[in-house]
């Protein structure tokens, strides 16, 4: 908490975009409670930078050219540290940020940068991501429980928004070869192929597995069934969908008591996450309306179980495919036509659950579509009220 | 003016109060009375007779949520109140020392009625004790040759609960239009 009585700290944001600069200012003026405040360079007692912006490095240069004893506060995703700076990682948050406005304050009261050499934020001690001021208060209320990201319940979406994850791609004709392949991705030419075969392998192994780059690190504790990362859902999105496996990614497997050290500071961190879970997210997103190569379009797919929805990221009419698929297999294209819904919704929630290994295809010939008895035709307009209202609540 | 009902059942402590309470209009009608006995080690109050909670629906109509008491000794009460009714919501505490034993116990008496409408089954207490894990339930229930939804479920959380009965409506026609 920052003394009431002490002036706000001038900050010179160096090289943001005017966006960036708003949300900062938001954030030194709320969250941390007008420790700092934003200045123009010249004006300044401290700089900030965000190192992972292009033509980061040479602002970085001329900043210290030109105040060689002005302290810099250096922001990345990595941490990595860079001598005579303070070096923040991102995501942001309100602790480290008051950590590293009272590191700078001392290098002032010491006579700069250039006279001391300050000791390094602890990456350790990232916290929440605290830029959006909703999101923040969000994390904070679900810190009632020590797991509570762990179980965070599912996010149903509506068909607008999952439009944003899955783009609006038409539903294709199966007969048609060239289509049939637009719809088709290969989960090894993205991290999520990778992903899985980690997964699988910790599960096997029972090993505590870590994976590291210069963006991220994962870790994979098989025995909890919890995967660990500091990065928040927009973050991964862009680390993970985006690429193939990074070239330096380094794998290695913890020893018992450093997976145990680890695990207790994630999980006091709010940074583990259901394997599933995120499996499931990491499909959805890679697949973005599309399905594996391979996968038929014209075989039954059969439902093994149930995916624990009130955990999952949820695609729209993920219910409704769920219990078709329960009640007898439909082919994918079948599916679509048959609940009258978006070939690409059937696509991704097929990828996902395939992910979990929920589904798979049915050697049986049956390609019926499901003929609902007169039971449920009987009571299915009381059904429809009833979901219709339970989903307006 | 029509009326249907939900029952929700599972053993004392599992959450159907709160569930019921979580997607009711009204608030809910409960019958607790201080526990006593064994029914003290799971909670301080207990349910003995019903929960009561409503959905309203359009032209007038009502969903009735049924909760039954966790008490065995109230057991005449189930078929009375699973009369009518278009499905079932089983509640199970995972922290309790055999939730499989719950499990079976709760399958075998709503038997008949079970497979006259359908069952969701929502874990609670997931986040006190993590086993059995939802996996380790959905093998239990395949030796049962059932296939229902199974979630893990906060019951003070109505996301949680909504879906939970969403699942028990398409499990029971799949056709349904959301």
């Amino acid at each position: 908490m920052p003394d009431k009585k002490e002036v706000a700290l001038r900050v010179a944001a160096i090289g943001m975009d005017q966006r960036s600069l708003s949300t900062l200012q938001m954030f030194f003026k709320i969250p941390c409670r007008n420790s700092c405040q934003l200045a123009e360079e010249d004006a300044a007692e401290v700089a900030m930078l965000d190192m992972d912006a292009i033509d980061a490095g040479k602002l970085f240069e001329e900043h210290r050219e030109r105040f060689p004893d002005r302290p810099v506060i250096v922001l990345s995703l990595s941490g990595q540290a860079i001598k005579g700076t303070i070096n923040v990682r991102k995501p942001l948050s309100v602790a480290l940020m008051l950590e590293a406005i009272a590191q700078a304050r001392k290098q002032l009261a010491t006579g700069g940068a250039g006279k001391q050499t300050p000791d390094p934020v602890p990456d350790s001690s990232t916290d929440s991501n605290v830029v959006p001021l909703k999101q923040q208060e969000k994390v904070q209320v679900s810190r009632v429980g020590s797991s509570a990201a762990a179980h965070k319940a599912a996010l149903q979406l509506d068909e607008k928004e999952f439009r944003s994850l899955v783009g609006s791609a038409p539903d294709i004709d199966p007969g048609n070869a060239d289509q049939r392949v637009g719809v088709c991705f290969n989960p090894d030419d993205y991290m999520f192929g990778y992903i899985c075969k980690v997964f699988a392998e910790a599960r096997k192994s029972g090993s505590v597995i870590r994976l590291e780059d210069s963006w991220s690190t994962l870790t994979v504790f098989p025995g909890q069934d919890r995967v660990a990362t500091e990065l928040k859902d927009p973050q991964l999105r862009t680390v993970y969908v985006m690429s193939n496996k990074p070239k330096d990614m380094r794998q290695s497997i913890l020893g018992t008591g450093q997976a145990e050290r680890e695990y207790q500071v994630m999980e006091e961190k709010q940074a583990l996450q259901d394997m599933d879970a995120f499996l499931w997210k990491l499909a959805l997103w890679t697949s973005r309306g599309r399905i594996p190569d391979g996968t038929s379009l014209s075989i039954p797919v059969f439902l093994r179980h149930w995916p624990n929805m009130t955990r999952l990221l949820l695609p729209p009419h993920a219910l409704r495919i769920t219990a078709l698929w329960a009640h007898q297999p439909h082919s994918l294209i079948q599916t679509a036509s048959a609940l009258r819904i978006p070939q690409r919704f059937v696509f991704a929630f097929y990828s996902a659950a395939l992910a979990l290994d929920l589904v798979g295809p049915c050697r049986r010939s049956s390609d019926m579509l499901v003929e609902p008895s007169t039971a449920a035709s009987e009571n299915r307009s009381v059904l429809a009220r009833i979901l219709q209202r339970l989903k307006i609540a | 003016m029509a009326n249907y009902k939900i029952i929700f059942t599972g053993p004392v402590g599992a959450g159907k109060t709160t569930a019921i309470a979580s997607i009711s209009d009204v608030p809910p009608v409960s019958t607790d009375a201080t526990a006593s006995d064994m029914t003290r080690k799971r909670k301080n109050a207990t349910t003995v007779a019903m929960d009561y909670g409503v959905l309203k629906l359009d032209k007038g109509d009502a969903l009735h949520l049924y909760g039954t008491p966790g008490q065995e000794r109230f057991d005449f009460m189930w078929d009375i109140l699973t009369e009518g009714g278009i499905g079932l919501v089983l509640l199970l505490d995972n922290s309790r020392n055999n939730p499989f034993q719950d499990l079976q116990f709760f399958l075998r008496t709503f038997e008949d009625f079970i497979g006259r409408t359908g069952v969701a089954i929502g874990v609670t207490q997931m986040d006190i004790k993590a086993q059995p894990t939802i996996r380790d339930y959905r093998q239990e229930l395949m030796t049962n040759g059932l296939k229902p939804p199974v979630f893990a479920v906060d019951a003070r959380t109505h996301n949680d609960v909504s879906l939970l009965v969403q699942a028990l409506l398409f499990s029971m026609d799949p056709v349904l239009v959301d």
